[in-house]
């Protein structure tokens, strides 16, 4: 009974929609009268494997490893901080860092076109500061996309890895320096293994959104680094080829959802070790 | 207080570089349109708030009664028009929506999804053949809208389906003040591209930067010949590397700013940005140019077509019409208008009527079957 409410929801705001997906990627469309039909076709399966599209893929898959192996790193100390605060000051620090998503990811994404511009405020500060000199060229480039996803999914590693280390009881640490071991590698041996679902989980959560991104690379990288993302949104919003872009969809999510049970598995192993 | 009106014009010009363009055309525009208006966009703006008081000029009107649904973009209408209209059917109510329905397909989908979506609709040439061979569009009897006399041939033979409200031309510009060359063809444009590598600024809009590109070589900008597309393709892949970027909004910042010195754009844009500076020269190539028009149309499946013809006939009252262009500061195409039109829109030389550049111009069309081929060979150049 309890779990009617949660499952209708899921049936009718993830399955039901999903399902449509998949339907309309065994069929076809007429792009000048925008019939569909239904052949059950494989068809935009098969013009998948076209280099345009796996390029695409490929590189969607490199930014999104790139932005989260830096969302890790960045994200990791300052989880871990946090979570040596008093209750307050966490909540606090938290709250901090909930902050920018109280405004529209849009107008964030494109705040940083005036920050990364030549003339803007990040040449102009690195030039007070005497550490930039002439154009800084980083807006509209895959670095400017690199800064974006790092930017807008920071947040959503750092959660998962203050729970994760949150609750790593501070004495275990301790024991392993009162037994000989120094700071690093009490860190590598006791406290990192015990953060690892954190870790897992705070990469599934920003890898898998950060592959399909389509917003960032559109805004900072200038229309000259195609990504998976900006070829689903071509085939939907421009030539109206449903069945093949949700073919494509279709083809990142299987591909995601491998990733996602082979990480499942790996915290599940893990987690029986610790 | 002229300030401020210009404010005014700049304010809708900016939000319009996000919206409209991008909304019709653009592979990212597009998209990005829809989310953006999702984001802040649309909404009833059934009634303005301030009257012209020239809508009783057509004479007595039969009554009308009941809404009128226009699909529109963002605060594309004169700031006074619906009120005036009000006025004389006080008993008819129309709803804009600016939601953001997106590309031609995202509207034909809307439609066919709920054929009472719209009653009319703001739509590109481009798109409007699209609805046709979906059988959406409703047949206008322009018996029933004779201020479509103002409106000049060439207008409205270039959009016979519907009013023609609005035209653009897509040339380049450049900063005279950074670049030692005085460019006035396409091939200068692709030329100084080296010279001026990282500076170079292209449009997100397949139709206008492919199609402009296609002029150049010599074939026509709407071409469905796979070799000729291919030919732009390889065009534009071989300066890519100068590009700075490939954007649909913001495209003169860069220009405004220094940061690039000579880039492909909208005529409105640029009228837009030689009034934060100066040195920003437009130019439309000696070639030809790419131009887009729009208009409204009306959907068969409306059961208040008697209302949509007398809107259209309403906003083709130079009085209203010069309401439009005043509030939005497009280009105009209705010279009647002229004296009732602000003269930074009239005498603008970006904007004016010039009867030799439009000679040139080359209006965007549907391209059919083509349109996979033209999507292909741009996500070729900007995955290149």
């Amino acid at each position: 009974m309890l779990i009617g409410p949660t499952a209708a929801w899921t049936l009718l705001f993830f399955l039901v929609p999903l399902g449509i997906m998949v339907v309309y990627s065994f069929g076809q469309r007429d792009v000048v009268t925008f019939k569909l039909y239904w052949g059950w076709t494989v068809q935009n399966y098969v013009d998948i494997v076209d280099s345009l599209y796996l390029n695409s893929i490929v590189r969607s898959l490199l930014l999104s490893l790139t932005a989260t192996g830096l969302c890790l790193v960045i994200g990791f100390p300052v989880a871990y901080y946090i979570s040596r605060q008093s209750r307050r000051r966490q909540n606090l620090l938290l709250l901090a860092i909930m902050v920018p998503f109280w405004t529209s990811f849009l107008v964030r994404t494109y705040a940083w076109v005036n920050l990364l511009a030549n003339q803007g405020l990040l040449q102009r500060l690195g030039e007070k500061l005497g550490v930039v000199s002439g154009a800084l060229d980083i807006l509209y480039t895959p670095t400017a996309i690199g800064i974006g996803l790092v930017y807008s999914y920071l947040p959503l590693m750092v959660f998962p890895l203050y729970v994760a280390l949150e609750r790593i009881d501070p004495a275990l640490p301790e024991a392993a320096r009162d037994l000989g071991a120094r700071r690093h590698r009490a860190f590598l041996r006791v406290t990192l293994p015990l953060a690892m679902p954190g870790v897992i989980a705070g990469c599934i959560i920003v890898g898998i959104p950060a592959t399909g991104e389509y917003v960032v690379p559109a805004i900072l990288g200038g229309g000259k680094t195609l990504m998976y993302g900006n070829v689903v949104a071509s085939q939907f919003f421009e030539v109206g080829n449903y069945p093949f872009g949700a073919a494509l969809a279709v083809s990142l999510m299987t591909l995601m959802t491998v990733v996602l049970l082979l990480s499942r598995r790996s915290t599940a192993r893990l987690e029986e070790v610790v | 207080m002229d300030y401020l009106k210009r404010r005014e014009v700049s304010q809708v010009l900016t939000r319009r570089e996000l919206f409209r363009r991008g909304a019709e055309v653009g592979v990212g525009g597009g998209a990005l349109a829809f989310l953006a208006a999702a984001c802040g966009g649309g909404g009833d703006t059934a009634g303005g708030t301030q009257a012209t008081g020239s809508g009783t000029s057509a004479g007595a009107p039969a009554a009308l009664s009941g809404r009128l649904d226009f699909l529109n973009y963002p605060n594309w209408i004169g700031e006074g028009e619906y009120a005036a209209f009000k006025k004389l059917h006080p008993d008819l109510t129309i709803k804009e929506d600016s939601s953001g329905a997106g590309s031609t397909s995202a509207i034909a989908t809307r439609i066919q999804a709920d054929p009472n979506a719209f009653d009319f609709l703001l739509l590109g040439k481009a798109g409007v053949p699209q609805l046709e061979a979906s059988d959406i569009l409703a047949d206008i009897d322009f018996a029933k809208v004779p201020n479509i006399k103002n409106i000049p041939d060439q207008f409205r033979e270039a959009y016979p389906w519907g009013i023609p409200t609005d035209y653009g031309k897509i040339g380049f510009a450049y900063r005279k003040d950074l670049v030692n060359e005085r460019p006035t063809t396409w091939k200068d444009f692709f030329d100084l591209a080296p010279k001026y590598s990282g500076k170079v600024i292209l449009l997100d809009v397949l139709e206008d930067t492919m199609g402009n590109t296609l002029i150049m070589l010599g074939h026509d900008g709407n071409t469905k010949v796979e070799s000729e597309i291919n030919e732009a393709r390889d065009a534009l892949i071989d300066i890519k590397p100068h590009v700075q970027a490939i954007i649909a909004t913001d495209v003169a910042k860069p220009l405004i700013n220094g940061g690039a010195v000579i880039g492909m754009d909208w005529d409105f844009d640029i009228a837009l940005a030689q009034q934060k500076q100066s040195n920003i020269e437009w130019v439309a190539p000696q070639e030809g140019l790419m131009a887009y028009i729009e208009g409204w149309v009306a959907v068969n499946t409306s059961d208040q077509l008697e209302a949509v013809h007398a809107f259209m006939n309403f906003h083709l009252q130079p009085e209203q019409y010069a309401d439009f262009v005043n509030t939005t500061g497009t280009a105009y195409l209705m010279p009647s208008a002229t004296p009732l039109i602000k003269k930074e829109i009239s005498k603008n030389p970006v904007l004016a009527f010039d009867e030799a550049t439009f000679d040139r111009v080359t209006f965007e069309a549907f391209k059919g079957e083509a349109l996979g081929t033209w999507t292909q060979a741009w996500n070729q150049v900007k995955s290149a």
